[in-house]
């Protein structure tokens, strides 16, 4: 699905991602841990298209074409889905209408015909049960007036209207108690399947214990200095980075 | 050289010649006495320095003759169909196939086209007229001594007005460019209310000009929801003048829909000069080509207690300018004045400029008055977003410039209105380019 081959990156003019390796198949989830700064969330703003980036060196495959050749919407179109951090207010934009209007563009790409409104709401009830979103914030403005927990959870109810192949979700625990959390991660788990894989790009190990990951892989210094198991979580939770910082391990994974 | 009047000076003689009572001849002279003295407005005037008319040709733009109606017909359908009653102004005169029969006008309400009280019962219009003072401005002074049609409203006292009004100006003459001067009169009752939508549209392919005022008097206790929508073919540069008084708490609601591709400029010119009178005022200008696109406000409280709003919004593409003037000004006996000004732009190109100015006259302390304006690009966060969801950037700014506008659109609280108005200028902001 995502072959990530010594990937560096600058933001602005500042080297973030200094030589990435990692592969993501369908159907697995990993994990993406690290101290702050240490460019996970630079990791998933490159992978999406976002500008402000410079890619310097390496490759990313995405089912085998290059990644960064594709425009951020085309990536979109691919099945590339990323879930913010910090996600867009759209004043005057309903989420409906918006929200068709991706699907859409998604199917055009596609070859597949337009959805039509009454069709698509349909859709979009069906998906906010899935992911227990209030029927009400379905038809608001985007994210206008939304909490940060109803923020975090149109974005899972917009992946699960687009049902992209690789989802991204960047820090998508922060700034939520402990019930948001665990609504947001019921959502996202059952959105979990074999032709889908997701990158999930948290600074806590407590999002991991709702949703479990096959791999966790620990980005220290722009470069993932381990890897490992669901059980490689808990390890960094009681132990912290700071020891990984300190005498950097090469990947294993 | 061309002189600045060529345009029009066949006026000056017609007028003459234009049956009517004393008074008004009089009137009509002296105010093309004015114009041809002042000429058409330049840049030299401080208040149309970033406003350039276009130009005109020397071509006799005189007050056609010939109404079009079946030309007229697609473009007015969409407001005459459902409950509203309509009056229809077809190249400068009022049509009656194309407006609601008078079987069907509402009760309380004294309806007629100028046309008719002109050769009928001028002396009704007298009250109207003795208010022109000698500096009016040339573009008023015009319009004065060459209208011939336009809309006279007047709602008699304690009346609701059931339906909304309506009153739609459009060009369609291609042969030979036509001006229309339409003057609008509006009276609305002690305790009144009334719903108008004022439409100035044309064929796409209209030539001419149109200079289109309309006076408004609010009574105390009256209120006028108004609507405007500025869609003047490309062909017709398009001058409009709004002047109302407002007396003792009436409430005006204007919102403008300034949308069309011709060069345009509207002027509102309210006095709030009744006792705690509310003039709530919003609008949207979209500029695109190399269109000018203009909304000039003079807002002036002269009474106790009196409140003001304006929410002025502008996107200007391509190489198009947009212009927002909005002048307050405060007596002194408007004690507990309460006026707040908000302009809002968005350029979608880096051709494409905007004038925003803010322009405050107080002469008492007891005010309240804050005003604010801002001119930003497209916001690039909201703009990746929408492509990181799969959305072009074309479609992705389509999006961002339609809700931009939205907020304009959702002062219409009425569904009817708001559904008629948004498909009206749909295809406008459809249209707006996006360059780098």
């Amino acid at each position: 699905m995502l072959r990530i081959t010594d990937l560096h990156a600058n933001a602005g003019n500042k080297p973030i991602l200094k030589g990435v390796t990692l592969n993501v198949n369908g159907g697995e989830v990993h994990a993406i841990m690290g101290p702050n700064g240490s460019g996970k969330s630079t990791l998933a703003h490159v992978l999406a298209g976002r500008p402000g980036y410079t890619v310097t060196g390496g490759e990313v495959l995405y089912k085998s074409a290059p990644l960064f050749d594709m425009a951020p919407e085309v990536r979109a179109r691919e099945g590339v889905f990323l879930a913010y951090q910090y996600p867009v207010e759209l004043p005057g934009v309903s989420n409906l209408y918006f929200l068709r209007s991706a699907l859409n563009a998604i199917r055009k790409h596609r070859g597949e015909p337009d959805i039509d409104a009454m069709d698509f709401l349909a859709i979009a009830k069906e998906k906010a049960r899935l992911v227990e979103m209030d029927e009400a914030l379905v038809k608001r403005n985007v994210n206008e007036g939304f909490s940060g927990g109803e923020k975090k959870r149109n974005e899972i109810f917009q992946m699960a209207v687009l049902e992209p192949s690789l989802a991204i979700l960047d820090e998508t625990d922060s700034g939520l108690d402990i019930d948001a959390l665990r609504t947001v991660a019921a959502g996202v788990n059952k959105l979990r399947s074999e032709d889908r894989a997701m990158i999930v790009v948290t600074h806590y190990q407590r999002l991991l214990e709702y949703i479990v990951p096959d791999f966790v892989h620990v980005l220290i210094d722009g470069k993932i200095a381990l890897s490992g198991g669901k059980e490689l979580a808990l390890e960094l939770e009681s132990k912290g980075y700071e020891w990984l910082e300190k005498e950097p391990v090469g990947a294993t994974h | 050289m061309v002189s600045a009047v060529a345009p029009f000076s066949e006026i000056a003689s017609a007028v003459k010649t234009w049956s009517g009572p004393a008074w008004l001849t009089d009137t009509r002279k002296a105010a093309i006495e004015r114009f041809a003295l002042a000429g058409l407005p330049t840049t030299r005037l401080e208040a149309w320095r970033t406003t350039p008319l276009p130009e005109l040709g020397t071509k006799a733009l005189f007050p056609g003759f010939a109404s079009h109606a079946h030309k007229a017909k697609g473009v007015v359908e969409p407001f005459t169909s459902g409950d509203a009653v309509s009056l229809v102004f077809v190249d400068g005169f009022h049509s009656v196939t194309l407006s609601t029969s008078e079987a069907g006008w509402p009760k309380g309400v004294r309806l007629a086209p100028m046309s008719r009280l002109l050769a009928m019962k001028p002396d009704d219009l007298r009250p109207w007229f003795t208010a022109e003072n000698a500096t009016p401005g040339s573009m008023h002074d015009l319009n004065t001594a060459a209208f011939r049609d336009g809309a006279s409203i007047v709602v008699e006292d304690g009346v609701a007005v059931p339906v909304e009004l309506r009153v739609i100006v459009v060009s369609t003459s291609t042969e030979q460019p036509v001006a229309q001067h339409i003057r609008n009169l509006v009276h609305v009752g002690r305790g009144s209310s009334l719903r108008l939508i004022v439409a100035v549209l044309g064929t796409s392919d209209a030539l001419g000009f149109t200079n289109h005022r309309t006076e408004i008097s609010m009574a105390a206790d009256s209120r006028l929801d108004l609507v405007r929508v500025h869609e003047s073919p490309l062909g017709v540069p398009h001058f409009d003048a709004l002047a109302a008084t407002l007396g003792d708490r009436a409430i005006l609601n204007d919102t403008l829909l300034q949308t069309g591709p011709s060069w345009t400029r509207s002027e509102l010119d309210i006095v709030l000069n009744g006792d705690h009178a509310t003039a709530d005022l919003g609008g949207v200008f979209v500029a695109r080509g190399s269109q000018v696109s203009d909304i000039h406000t003079i807002l002036s409280h002269e009474a106790p207690g009196v409140t003001s709003r304006q929410n002025y919004r502008g996107l200007a593409a391509d190489e198009a300018r947009g212009v927002f003037h909005g002048q307050i000004k405060v007596e002194a006996e408007a004690r507990g004045a309460d006026a707040t000004q908000n302009n809002r732009n968005m350029l979608l190109s880096k051709r494409a400029q905007v004038h925003s100015t803010p322009a405050l006259e107080i002469l008492t302390d007891d005010v309240k008055c804050k005003h604010g304006s801002a001119t930003g690009q497209i916001d690039a966060a909201q703009l990746f977003f929408l492509r990181s969801r799969g959305l072009s950037p074309e479609a992705a700014t389509r999006i961002l410039t339609r809700a931009f506008a939205g907020e304009i659109l959702s002062r219409l609280s009425l569904p009817s209105t708001r559904d008629l108005v948004e498909a009206q200028i749909t295809p406008s902001l459809e249209e707006l380019g996006v360059a780098a």
